[in-house]
């Protein structure tokens, strides 16, 4: 599984996320508590992925394909790449951090619906940018002298 | 030598040869001995500070 793949299943299956906080709120009719489960499910579900990748997961205990999901940053060549993969994530976080702050600030002028689409693609904005900085980073560098 | 040639020497990828050519990589102290000792050069040779690097 080369390195492109990876990143592009992690770019679908975070996609995927908020559509599935999206039917599960269309489910539920729209009513508060399916709004609430939706809200509550779309940031466990990311939230989870975090806490397990920093405390609970090893790549060891992986197969090699999970862990080329999971730790796309041992897909790193050499020491560059290592540092590429660590400045996409950091800018991602960065872009997160914002997103977040933006989607508060907004809360109060937003319906429900509004909130949860917001949040929905909270995890897919940040994969997207983890993938567009790195590919941005990785591109300078292709200059052929 | 080639690029790949040297990468394949020291370990990197071909486009982090580049990406030291171009100034825009600054190697890590392992990596710029490796370079070093490749070429039976002292490091200060290959590797140096321009006025503007600070």
């Amino acid at each position: 599984m080369t390195r492109q793949t990876v990143f592009r299943l992690r770019i679908f299956i975070l996609l995927i996320i908020p559509f599935f906080a999206i039917g599960l709120n269309e489910g539920a009719n729209g009513s508060l508590s399916g709004k609430i489960a939706t809200y509550t499910f779309t940031l466990l579900f990311w939230g989870i992925h975090l806490f397990i990748k920093k405390y609970w997961l090893q790549p060891v205990y992986l197969r090699p394909s999970l862990q080329l999901f999971f730790f796309p940053e041992l897909l790193a060549r050499d020491e560059r790449e290592r540092q590429l993969t660590e400045r996409a994530g950091m800018y991602a976080m960065q872009v997160t951090t914002l997103y977040i702050f933006f989607a508060l600030m907004l809360t109060p002028l937003l319906p429900m619906n509004g909130i949860l689409f917001i949040f929905g693609f909270l995890p897919f904005l940040t994969g997207l940018t983890y993938q567009l900085t790195f590919s941005h980073m990785e591109h300078a560098d292709e200059t052929i002298i | 030598m080639t690029q790949q040639q040297l990468a394949d020497r020291i370990h990197v990828t071909r486009q982090t040869i580049v990406a030291l050519e171009k100034g825009s990589y600054i190697p890590s102290l392992l990596l710029a001995m490796n370079i070093a000792e490749l070429f039976e050069l002292p490091i200060e040779q290959i590797f140096f500070k321009k006025e503007s690097s600070l």
